[in-house]
């Protein structure tokens, strides 16, 4: 990788980030601003409140944490996106392969219908998604190995199941008043992401993050099939199972927070590709960077654009397709 | 060939004609029986002369007809309207014993006919859903819509639609359930002057903001867009914060947009099963204790009635609640209690004990238990 990529790739997040912190229906002046985060990040240095409190709630409690968010699901799926491609050598796969989104789906729904607490959809999400996965798993291990296409498929029975259950759940809720928070969910949003959400999450998305880049050589073996990979002595069950946890964690993690967001972890790693070529040992630390800044830029304007929350899972692809489609012709599909 | 296309075209004929006279004979032998009534929509509904059995299918159907007299001519209910609304139960205690046999309608939802067609209701109150009407039609199930037009252009044609509901449900009922409508009218108009009177010179920039939320029962982030709103809280001496939110009538806004709107009175829907509750994590939360409301205790929980207080005939006492919350100064010597118990005298003919008033004002926690 060349120096020049290299900048660009630490610089362009930072800056991301910062120019997000501005974006906002509330108007604060720049200079105000400036303040509000340098009086909490140089805490010990005594500075005169000049600000007033709505201004510090926006900044600290509602853009910060959503930002931070915004750019933790982005990374987290991207990258679960791109080892998963590469496991299944197929472009077509998503980190919703194995049915996590619609298992964590219909835990919310489940939750949301009986009325329960923010904490509780979330762990009911959470809990719901690992266990589409463990079932999509289970079915498809035959004779102590799990071949791919049975991977696949068994991941379409169990997400057309959960699907199924999704569908049900929005038959019976409330029209007024279930449905309408169901329907929105699913949509996926950062709208109600506080501080303490970003301690539950961070967890399990970093974790999988890490797990994930320290097997990354190895998903370039796994990409020349399981015969392939099997002959030069790596242990492919093993590392199917690493991966899948990895990336069972994070999405289970993102999806229980923020909904279900599609189009990211199934573009971003195309996008990145193209950029720095297939090698997984470069393309997975370069699909966290890429889909951390993707997922800010389109939750800028999803808070920003109108006084109503737009739902993310309209944005990311309204937004993201056109942008793919020029990339495909100019590349003309050259780097597959 | 020709043979057979001529023949074919003769049967056909004779078909038609056949059916236009069976549906002739059929007809004329109704008409003795039957009377024709023009619902909310326009559309021409036959019925039996005396409705004796009528299915009440939208969210506000049962306590309109309730309030109109009509409670013995109701032969089917919502099956949550059976329990969901205690003052519902307190002021009617026949309304468990409805039939309640058909699940899950809502505006979107597919019907089953064939439901309909066994409980054979002399008429079916329904949404204003051309599909579903279509299919009440084939099935030769009189249908009837009432609900107000939500798409007024000023507070006058809102309130002249909400009018003319009522006042085509009362046709529908006929007898007493006229009278009552006009009364009904009147009550409306009498409310309506007086809040006018006193909130209509408060100028533009006076005017407290005002935030509903929690239209979806579960999160005050959820909130209302439309003109009804927007002409209510005109109408009562405030400005509504949504009112450039356009398309989504119950959209979901940020935090961060309601401390930019910073307003003065917050209003959360009594949906869900516990408002309450909603209410207690706003006073709790710091993000939401920078906004005005919160910060001089101005978030206030529509209160409860037979059916929502702010939906259904019961409009008028929820429009001087909300006038009183909004502008309270102007408004210091109307006794809500009174008022509401006086609504509930005049037109549900039940006598609200002050408590149980003072409690539907308060929004009817789940755990109060009236003892009449």
């Amino acid at each position: 990788m060349t120096r020049q990529k290299l900048i660009i790739l630490i610089a362009m997040p930072l800056l991301i980030f910062f120019i997000s912190l501005f974006v906002g229906r509330l108007f604060i002046d720049p200079v105000t601003l400036l303040k509000v985060l340098c009086s909490k990040i140089f805490f010990f240095i005594p500075m005169e409140k000049t600000w007033t409190d709505a201004v510090e709630i926006v900044v600290i409690r509602i853009r910060l944490p959503r930002a931070l968010m915004a750019m933790m699901v982005g990374a987290g799926l991207s990258i679960s996106g791109a080892a998963f491609q590469g496991m299944f050598n197929n472009p077509l796969v998503s980190p919703y392969l194995l049915g996590v989104s619609s298992g964590a789906g219909f835990g919310a729904a489940l939750a949301i219908l009986i009325d329960s607490g923010t904490i509780i959809i979330q762990t009911a999400s959470f809990f719901f998604g690992t266990l589409a996965v463990v079932i999509t798993y289970c079915i498809s291990r035959v004779y102590k190995t799990t071949p791919l296409l049975m991977l696949v498929l068994s991941g379409v029975v169990v997400s057309s199941f959960f699907m199924a259950l999704i569908s049900l759940i929005k038959f019976i809720a409330d029209p007024e008043e279930k449905l309408p928070t169901i329907v929105f969910w699913i949509m996926g949003s950062f709208g109600g992401v506080r501080l303490e959400d970003i301690l539950i999450t961070c967890p399990p998305i970093v974790i999988g993050i890490i797990g994930l880049l320290f097997v990354r050589w190895r998903i370039n073996l796994m990409s020349m099939g399981d015969r392939e990979a099997k002959a030069m002595g790596t242990k492919v069950e093993l590392l199917k199972v690493i991966i899948i946890i990895c990336t069972t964690m994070i999405s289970a993690a993102a999806v229980s927070v923020c909904g279900i967001i599609g189009w990211v972890g199934l573009v971003i790693p195309h996008i990145c590709r193209l950029w720095v070529g297939p090698d997984h040992k470069v393309l997975l630390p370069v699909t966290i960077v890429v889909g951390a800044c993707y997922l800010l830029i389109i939750d800028n304007f999803a808070r920003a654009m109108t006084s109503s929350e737009i739902p993310l899972g309209i944005l990311t692809a309204i937004i993201g397709a056109p942008f793919f489609a020029y990339l495909l012709r100019r590349s003309k599909g050259g780097w597959f | 060939m020709k043979q057979v296309i001529k023949s074919l075209f003769y049967f056909t004929i004779a078909i038609l004609a056949i059916d236009c006279l069976l549906c002739e004979s059929f007809a004329g032998a109704q008409d003795s029986r039957t009377r024709i009534v023009i619902d909310n929509y326009g559309r021409a509904v036959k019925v039996p002369l005396k409705v004796k059995k009528i299915a009440c299918m939208p969210g506000s159907s049962y306590e309109m007809v309730f309030m109109l007299g009509g409670k013995d001519q109701i032969g089917e209910i919502r099956k949550d309207h059976r329990t969901a609304y205690p003052l519902a139960n307190l002021t009617n205690p026949d309304l468990i014993n409805y039939s309640s046999s058909i699940a899950n309608i809502n505006p979107k939802a597919r019907i089953n006919i064939e439901e309909f067609i066994k409980i054979a209701p002399d008429v079916v109150i329904y949404y204003n859903v051309p599909n579903a009407i279509a299919k009440f039609k084939e099935a030769l199930i009189p249908v009837y819509t009432y609900q107000p037009n939500r798409k007024s252009n000023s507070f006058n044609e809102a309130i002249g639609s909400e009018k003319n509901a009522v006042k085509s449900l009362a046709n529908l009922l006929g007898g007493r359930a006229i009278k009552k409508a006009e009364k009904w009218c009147q009550y409306y108009d009498e409310k309506i002057t007086l809040i006018r009177s006193r909130t209509e010179d408060i100028p533009a920039q006076e005017r407290p903001r005002v935030y509903i939320g929690n239209s979806w029962g579960t999160n005050p982030l959820a909130t209302w867009a439309g003109n009804t709103l927007i002409f209510a809280i005109n109408i009562c001496g405030g400005t509504c914060v949504t009112k450039d939110i356009r398309g989504a009538r119950f959209p979901e806004v940020n935090l961060e947009q309601i401390i930019s709107w910073n307003p003065d009175v917050i209003i959360i829907d009594n949906h869900g099963r516990n408002p309450g509750k909603v209410i207690n994590n706003i006073y709790k939360d710091a993000g939401w204790a920078v906004l005005n409301a919160v910060k001089n205790n101005r978030v206030h929980r529509i209160p409860s009635s037979v059916f929502f207080l702010d939906k259904g005939s019961s409009r008028p006492v929820y429009l001087l609640w909300l006038a009183k919350q909004i502008v309270p100064e102007k408004f210091a010597d109307i006794d809500m209690v009174k008022e509401i118990k006086i609504y509930f005298k005049e037109f549900y003919d039940y006598d609200l004990s002050t408590k149980d008033a003072e409690h539907a004002l308060r929004g009817w926690d789940a755990n109060y238990e009236s003892k009449g």
